[in-house]
This record gives structure tokens, C-alpha cells and sequence, in this order.
């Protein structure tokens, strides 16, 4: 089959009609998320669904519901052209319409089909036509929705269903169908045989006791072989079992352990955050206030206050001087006289000047006042004067030059804030250096987030890689080890004493076997021996037959499927593939090297490259089987591929001689724009998807998927 | 060679059956040849392959059994 | 009885603003009209009490030495300037009572038309001594007022980045420095 041109029209994103055409090679739709690849894919998978009909809502493209005129109706419909033994036609449809309250009602749904019957078109019902051309279990290994829905053997039923669909083993079912089914020809052909010779031997008289002996003896015997070999069944079924899931965990104990580092990293760098964090603080605004950090420019006007109380005070002992000049007392006069006016009686204070005194020095210009000398006068009188000044004031009838005293205020208030100038000062540096630390810490922080975010990266990849296994998973890992040791052991022992106890039975049952066959010799019943001997070993033959049907059909795909991924890893490292049957019929596709060693975790590229060997060798033993080849559709295959293995991937499937159709980011640059350098380097038809402009991500209805040639 | 002839070809290479009745499972590549042969297990296994024919229906299975029985009655040795 | 100090007389008093900052500013940026000061974080507003923006918009007029005589109705703030900076410590802020001490010497470094002489000699009372600086008190603060408005029409997210008010002095001080720098190479 192959596809020759799809039509979507009005579909989800894809507004109107958008008809592509198909090649039989290979064709790259380029897109990015939410461009419209996965939304293509559910047209397609809605076109094919055969078991119900969907006519639902939130399939209509949102942008034509928008447009869609009250009482008018439109159409939603995906259509298939494709070759299968000429060429046919297989498409579904609804009707769509508005109603008075604004309401989309839905109508007329269609299924149909056309094939070409000589010159004329014939109908067919749609569901009819794809069941015959293109069922469920075929498209089942054709459409692949995500890198992560390539393991075809996920599903446990996969295998059972592959050999089923696509090797002979079905033509084997009437003769022979297994251990438990005796439903058979050749199985028909052996009882009756065996009844036959059973019975010519009891009607033999001459033998009949040891007969009869022998017999019930056989048949104890088969009964409980039957028993063993039951028990036997389930006992290997279940180590198996167990030894598959510790396998899995033995690939995911490596995961297990990375997961462990990278969670004890991202606690021990949250935690440093954290910290970090907390020294920020950033209250610039408050701390104006609260630390003063509004002072910064205060250094001049405080100098100005200064200046200015200084001058007051000045101004006002040279008043007060004045005035005490005008009541005639000469020794301030004689200062006067000189130009020097005094210093206030407060300053220097009391226990400094006592202490001068004491000391018969002056510490203010550090020479000596010995008592006697002028300089020690001078303290002495000034020292009186202070003393004379702190007295309680007399009642004095004359009126003072100077009442008030505020001058003593602001000396005080000049005095107290010099002692925080040197902190003033330094308010700017201060305010800078703040700064500054909360900006290093907050640089410090956004390191610790680039390493948060980088692990947490690594971790979301540690698990992708892990087929899905979920944190918890992985984590528990550990404890369920010992347990499935515990049970894979038993099954084991089980097995080991079931297997003894099956040989001996064995043994014993063919020892009687032959007995009673001897029995037969001679007599009569002799031939019914003979024919009976050939029917049983002719049932064996066909099923060992059938098991070789089934070995020769694996070896087949897995064959293929080794030269698929040579040609897919042409330039690194590959391995082999094995696919691997356990008892449950499940199966599962490993990877070994040369030395036959299993490669427990490779790669996701390279995981993805032997999946899509298994899918090619598949659809081509579908080819052969068939003679029909059938489409690959693959949604990003390639998201874990580096971009020059994207390119030599392509060009290796462009040359493979099948239908494919892959949809994937690859080929845009980082800021969604075409890579052209990679595109020319392609050899096959390329398709462009994006989101019409302008568009806006919060509007479905501005929404519509584009679809532009851009190679042919 | 179509699928009979390859079932025929799987079952006759069968060593337990080739070994025990003395034949060659290459000397006979079709199912003509094997109804044709001296090897009377030969000759059962191709009437059993053509008699029941894919079918599931009893009595074709009675049917097939009563003529190989018949034969191997008088051919087996 | 002990008599009151300057600073105790102009710590009673309550300056003026032009009225139409109340909408404009205070109710945007401080608590006006609610709230105490120490849970103005869990209103989302920057500033507590309504006086915290008018101490802000003082050191601007200061800074930049312009005054603006007010115009138009006027109000008093909520509190006297003896409670201003006097916060409940055990919070999220830290009491501020000395910055009342710095804007006092302020005012009267800078209000020339206070005879010092004359108040000390009693020729005028205290309270026409504080009438002049609470007058300079008002003009700073006005123009302070009128920049910041200014400044939110320019950039209206101006004052809510964490740098904002903080820059707006910085620059004023700034410019300042500069200027006295090149004023004293001049005179070089």
C-alpha cells in the first residue's frame, strides 16, 4: 500500500482544505511543537478508526466555527488516496453547523470507500476497505506517535501477534497447537491410535493381566507426568519472570544510583540558595529611613549647621562682651583690647579644667602652667568663672542681654551629632558596598539556579532514558531486589527438583512403555503398536516443526533488522540485535556486542535506531508476505539524535525503497527558523508546517497549520 | 515452492523421524513427491498435510485418519 | 518648671502639604489613611505612615536646595514630629528617632531669615523662631513633592523597583558633590 495523497480539511488546527501530495520515498514534514504534526497524526488515526463513529465537538477547526455564519454549514473530513492493487479512496466525513444560540450541532457522518474496478469507480463502506487493506495489526507496526512509542515490543501480546500475523504459524494450527491444546489432527491421530492398540491388547486373552497391570501403571504414570510438567510450566514462567524484572533492574540499578546523585546535588544546591537568599535584602527604601542611609549627602549642611552655631555663639559672647565692657571689668577689656575674645565659660568643662590645674599644664596647647605663672592664673579665674556661671542665678532686678539660653541647645545638639559624623561620612560607601553584596549574592543565587536547572535536565533525561520508568520506580528499585532474588530462587530450586522428578518419571513411564509394548509383540496387536509409535512421533515432528517455523521467522526479522541498523549507524558504534523470547511468549529486543555480552543501556539514539530496524525489517516481512509494502509514519524519531547523525539518518532512509513519512523539529534553527545549509543537503521532498501569523496562544480560533513545499 | 511444500520440508526434517525411519527429508521437495515415495512415514506425513488441507473440521480429521490408518495398516513395516 | 527646648517646640508642631499629594502620592506609596507602620508589608505599600514620604520628600528640596511655596488647600500629616520615627522595633523595621535630630539642624542651617540673635535676646518667641523653619520645612518638602510627581508621570514604575527611591536621592547627592567639587576648582 501506498499512500498517494491525504486531504484534512477543517480538522482541528488545519483550517480549509489541505491536500498533500506523497511520494513513494521519503518525506520530512518540518515543524515545531504545536505546529500541527501530532494533530495530523490524530486525523489520520481518526480516519482509520474503524470501531465507532466520532463525531465530536473539539475536532472542528476553531477558526471556522469562528467564521461559520449562523445556519450555514461546513464540512470536517480527512480523506487517503492510495495504491493497493489499484488505485482506491477510503475517507470520512461530518457536518457541522451554528444554530440560533450560537451552538455547533453535527451531522451526517460518512465512512466511505472507492476502489477502481476495471474502468469504473466502485463505492465500498470505508470500515470495509481498510479492513481489507490496511487492518489494525498492520497499522499497529506503521504509525508511530513519539520517539518513546517505538518499542514495538512494549506490549507483551507484540511478539505473539508479529509471528502470528506475518509468519506461517497459523497454517500449522489444524495439525498441531501446542502443548496444552489438543485440539490438533496429528494430536486427534495419536489418541486414537493409542485407543486402538489399548484396546487390541485387552481383547488379547492371553496377555490380559499383565495387561491390565501395565496400563493402570501407564496411566497413574501420564497422570502425574501431567501434573509435573504443569508445575514445572509455572515454576519457569516464574523465574522468568522475576529474572526479567531484574534485569531491568540491573540496567536501571546504574540509573537507580545516577538518580540518587543527582537528587543529593539538587538538595545540597537548594539548600544553598536558600541561604544565600536569606542575606539578601533589598528594603532600600526602608532602609533610608531605618538606617538613615538619607543622610548620605548630609555631610555639608551638618558643616553649615556647625558653621552657623559657631557663628551664633560667637556673635553672642561677643554681645555678651560688649555688655560686660559697658559694667567696666578690665581684664576682659584688656583681651578686648588685643582681639581675642574669650572662650565660652563652658568649654573646656569642669573636670577638664581641674584636672589642668591639678597637672599645672595646659593640655589644650600642651605646654606648662606652673602654678604662679600667668597661664596658671588664667585657668584658675576661667575655672571660677564656670563655676560662678552654674551657680543658681540671682535674683536680679536688672533686665539680661540674654534671657534665653538656645544657644546652649544647639552647641549641645552640634556637640551629640558629632560624634556620629565619622558614620555619616561614610554613608555612601556604605550604601555601595550594601549594594554591592546584595548583587554578588543575588549573582551567587543565579549560579545555583543554572546548576538546579542543569540537574534538573540531566534527571528529566535519566528518566526519558529509562523507557518511562518513573522516579519512584527507579527509586524502589533497591528494595524490591532482594525480593525477586528471593522468589527467582525458589522458581529456580522448583524447577531444578520438577525436572528431576519429570526425567525419573520419564524414565519410568518409557520402561513401562516398553513393557507393554513387548507385550504386544507377536500378537495381533502388534501393527496397532507399530502405527501408533509412527502417529506420535509423526505429532512430534510436526511440533518441532512449528517451533523451528517460529525460530526461522525471528532469525528472519532479526536478520533484517541487523541490516537496517548497519546502514542506520554506518559511522559509530552498533551492536546486534537479539530478540529475545521468554516463556510467556513476550518478547523483548536487546542489544549485544561481539562477545555476545548484552549492552544494558544504550543510548536513546541508538535505542531509537534499532527500534526503527525492527520496524523496517517488519514491514519489509510484511512486503514478502503480503505482497503488498506498507507506509512507516513517525512522529520525531530523531529528538536525541546529535544534528549531524539527523543528517546522515535521512539520507540513509531516503535511500531505503519504502514509503516513509517522518515528521520531526530537526532542520530549524534555534529561534525556529529553517536551517537551509541542512535542508540542501537532503535528497527528498520536504514539507514546512507552522502556525499561520499572527496567531495568538491564548485564541484556538486564530490557530491554522500551514503547510508549505519547500523542496521537491 | 508454496506453504504445503514447506510444511512438508519442516516436518520431514524432523531427526527424531528422519533418524528412526531411515529417509531424506531433500528427496522430497513437494508433497507430490512424498505421496509418491517408497517411505511409508513419507507417504503418511503428505496424506496428512493434503488430507486435512488447513481444516479444522472433525470429520475431515476422521476422514484423513482412517485412510493414513488404512495405508500405514498395510504398508508399515 | 524646666523651659521647653527648641527642639520640643518645633516637635509639636505639623506641617502642611498641598492637599492634591494625598491622592496622588500618599495613598500609593504609604499607609495614609490606615494602618500602622509596621504591617504596611502585608498591604503591599512602601512606606507606613503618611509622614515617611513627606521626611523623603524633605531631603529632596534639601538636596537639591530648591523650595516651593505651597499653593492652594493644605493639610497637616496624621502625627507631630515628636512621634515621627518612633516604630515598634520587634517587626520588620527599626525605630529612626535621631533623623528627627538631622532634619532640626537642617532647618536651621538653612532658614537665613531666623535671627538667632534676636530669639536668644527674646525679641521673638520660639514659636516665631519654629513659624520660619517649619516654614523652610514645608518649601523643601513641597518641592520634594512636586519632583517625585514629576518623576511618576515620566516613569510610573519608577518607584517600584527596590532602587527607586533610593537612586532619586543618590543622584541629588550626586550632583551635589560635583557640583562643590568643581565649585572649589574654580576657586583654585
Amino acid at each position: 500500500m501506498i499512500i498517494k495523497e491525504i486531504t484534512i480539511e477543517n480538522f482541528r488546527s488545519y483550517y480549509g482544505v489541505n491536500t498533500i501530495k506523497f511520494n513513494d520515498g521519503l518525506m520530512i514534514f518540518i515543524g515545531d511543537n504545536g505546529d500541527g504534526k501530532t494533530t495530523f497524526f490524530e486525523a489520520l488515526e481518526w480516519l482509520f478508526d474503524t470501531s465507532k463513529q466520532n463525531l465530536d465537538l473539539r475536532l472542528i477547526s476553531e477558526k471556522k466555527i469562528l467564521e461559520l455564519p449562523e445556519f450555514e454549514s461546513e464540512v470536517l473530513r480527512v480523506s487517503m488516496t492510495f495504491d493497493h492493487d489499484g488505485e482506491k479512496i477510503v475517507e470520512k466525513s461530518f457536518s457541522f453547523s451554528k444554530d440560533a444560540n450560537n451552538e455547533i450541532k453535527t451531522s451526517n457522518f460518512q465512512f466511505k470507500g472507492f476502489e477502481n474496478e476495471g474502468a469504473e469507480r466502485v463505492p465500498i463502506q470505508g470500515g470495509r476497505l481498510l479492513d481489507r487493506c490496511f487492518e489494525a495489526a498492520i497499522r499497529k507496526y506503521c504509525l508511530f506517535k513519539g520517539e518513546e512509542n517505538l518499542n514495538v515490543f512494549n506490549n507483551p501480546d507484540a511478539l505473539n501477534y508479529l509471528i502470528e500475523t506475518f509468519s506461517n504459524i497459523r497454517q500449522f494450527e489444524p495439525y498441531y497447537n501446542g502443548e496444552d491444546d489438543t485440539s490438533g489432527f496429528t494430536d486427534y491421530a495419536e489418541y486414537q491410535s493409542r485407543k486402538a492398540f489399548e484396546k487390541a491388547m485387552k481383547s488379547d486373552k492371553q496377555n490380559s493381566q499383565q495387561e491390565k497391570d501395565l496400563s493402570s501403571k501407564l496411566d497413574l504414570l501420564r497422570k502425574d507426568l501431567s501434573d509435573i510438567r504443569q508445575r514445572l510450566k509455572s515454576n519457569r514462567e516464574n523465574a522468568t519472570n522475576y529474572s526479567t524484572k531484574l534485569n531491568e533492574i540491573e540496567n536501571s540499578k546504574e540509573a537507580s544510583e545516577l538518580l540518587k546523585a543527582i537528587n543529593e546535588r539538587l538538595k545540597s544546591l537548594r539548600e544553598k540558595k536558600t541561604q544565600t537568599e536569606k542575606h539578601i535584602n533589598e528594603e532600600y527604601s526602608i532602609k533610608l529611613l531605618d538606617d538613615m542611609w538619607i543622610l548620605g549627602g548630609f555631610s555639608s549642611i551638618f558643616e553649615e549647621f556647625q558653621q552657623k552655631v559657631s557663628l551664633f555663639s560667637r556673635e553672642k559672647r561677643k554681645l555678651e562682651r560688649e555688655e560686660d565692657k559697658l559694667k567696666g571689668k578690665q581684664e576682659l577689656a584688656k583681651e578686648i583690647a588685643e582681639g581675642i575674645i574669650p572662650l565660652s565659660p563652658n568649654i573646656p568643662d569642669k573636670i577638664s579644667m581641674q584636672e589642668m590645674i591639678k597637672d599645672e599644664f595646659c593640655k589644650v596647647c600642651g605646654r606648662d602652667a606652673k602654678e604662679g605663672t600667668d597661664a596658671y592664673d588664667f585657668m584658675v579665674n576661667k575655672l571660677n568663672d564656670l563655676i560662678k556661671s552654674q551657680q543658681p542665678i540671682e535674683k536680679e532686678t536688672e533686665k539680661q542681654l540674654f534671657p534665653n539660653s538656645f544657644l546652649r541647645e544647639l552647641e549641645q545638639k552640634s556637640s551629640n551629632l558629632e560624634y556620629n559624623q565619622a558614620e555619616i561620612n561614610n554613608l555612601i560607601n556604605t550604601i555601595r558596598d550594601t549594594i554591592e553584596f546584595n548583587e554578588a549574592r543575588k549573582a551567587d543565587t543565579n549560579k545555583i539556579q543554572e546548576s538546579i536547572d542543569i540537574e534538573e535536565e540531566n534527571k528529566k533525561k535519566l528518566l526519558a532514558q529509562n523507557d518511562g520508568l518513573t522516579e519512584e520506580q527507579l527509586q524502589n528499585a533497591y528494595e524490591n531486589i532482594k525480593n525477586w532474588w528471593d522468589y527467582k530462587g525458589q522458581a529456580e530450586k522448583q524447577v531444578v527438583i520438577l525436572e528431576k522428578e519429570e526425567s525419573e518419571k520419564q524414565k519410568e513411564l518409557e520402561k513401562y512403555q516398553e513393557e507393554y509394548n513387548n507385550l504386544a509383540k507377536g500378537s495381533v496387536a502388534d501393527t496397532y503398536r507399530k502405527i501408533h509409535s509412527a502417529l506420535d512421533k509423526i505429532k512430534n515432528a510436526f511440533k518441532n516443526a512449528k517451533e523451528k517455523n517460529t525460530q526461522d521467522f525471528l532469525f528472519q526479522l532479526e536478520d533484517r533488522a541487523n541490516q537496517y541498523l548497519e546502514r542506520l549507524n554506518i559511522d559509530g558504534f552498533y551492536g546486534i540485535i537479539k530478540i529475545i523470547k521468554s516463556a510467556d511468549g513476550a518478547a523483548r529486543i536487546a542489544l549485544q556486542d561481539r562477545n555476545d555480552t548484552f549492552i544494558s543501556s544504550p543510548n536513546q539514539a541508538l535505542k531509537t535506531t534499532m527500534y526503527m530496524s525492527v520496524l523496517f525489517a517488519v514491514s519489509d516481512l510484511t512486503a514478502l508476505k503480503r505482497d503488498n509494502d506498507y507506509p512507516l509514519i513517525f512522529d520525531a524519531p530523531t529528538s536525541s539524535f546529535s544534528p549531524q547523525k539527523e543528517s546522515d539518518f535521512f539520507k540513509v532512509i531516503s535511500d531505503i525503497n519504502k514509503q516513509c513519512i517522518i515528521f520531526t523539529k530537526s532542520f530549524l534553527t534555534e529561534n525556529g527558523m529553517l536551517d537551509n545549509n541542512k535542508i540542501d543537503s537532503q535528497n527528498c521532498t520536504i514539507y514546512r508546517m507552522e502556525k499561520q501569523r499572527p496567531f495568538s496562544n491564548l485564541d484556538l480560533s486564530t490557530i491554522q497549520t500551514k503547510l508549505t513545499l519547500i523542496k521537491e | 515452492m508454496n506453504n504445503k511444500d514447506k510444511m512438508l520440508q519442516l516436518v520431514l526434517s524432523d531427526e527424531k523421524l528422519n533418524s528412526f525411519y531411515e529417509f531424506n527429508a531433500d528427496d522430497f521437495p513437494t508433497v507430490e513427491d512424498a505421496l509418491n515415495s517408497e517411505n511409508p512415514i513419507v507417504v503418511a506425513v503428505a496424506k496428512i498435510i493434503e488430507g486435512v488441507a488447513g481444516s479444522s473440521d472433525r470429520s475431515i480429521f476422521k476422514e484423513t485418519y482412517n485412510e493414513v490408518i488404512n495405508y500405514l495398516n498395510q504398508n508399515i513395516l | 518648671m524646666a523651659k521647653d527646648t527648641l527642639y520640643d517646640v518645633w516637635g509639636r508642631r505639623n506641617p502642611q502639604f498641598e492637599i492634591h499629594f494625598e491622592e496622588t502620592l500618599l495613598r500609593q506609596f504609604t499607609e495614609y489613611g490606615g494602618g500602622s507602620v509596621e504591617s504596611m508589608s502585608s498591604k503591599g505599600k512602601i512606606f507606613g505612615a503618611g509622614y515617611e514620604l513627606y521626611i523623603y520628600a524633605f531631603f529632596i528640596g534639601l538636596y537639591a536646595n530648591k523650595q516651593k511655596e505651597l499653593a492652594g488647600e493644605t493639610k497637616g500629616l496624621g502625627q507631630p514630629i515628636q512621634f515621627w520615627g518612633n516604630l515598634d522595633s520587634k517587626k520588620l523595621r527599626k525605630a529612626y528617632p535621631k533623623l528627627r535630630e538631622y532634619i532640626f539642624t537642617a532647618l536651621l542651617a538653612k532658614t537665613d531669615d531666623l535671627d538667632l540673635i534676636a530669639l536668644e535676646k527674646g525679641e521673638i518667641t520660639e514659636r516665631k523662631a519654629i513659624d520660619y523653619l517649619i516654614d523652610t520645612m514645608e518649601k523643601y518638602s513641597n518641592y520634594g513633592f512636586h519632583k517625585i510627581e514629576e518623576k511618576l508621570k515620566e516613569s510610573p514604575n519608577y518607584f517600584y523597583k527596590n532602587t527607586g527611591f533610593l537612586d532619586m536621592i543618590l543622584d541629588l547627592v550626586q550632583t551635589t558633590k560635583e557640583k562643590d567639587e568643581a565649585e572649589v576648582i574654580e576657586d583654585l
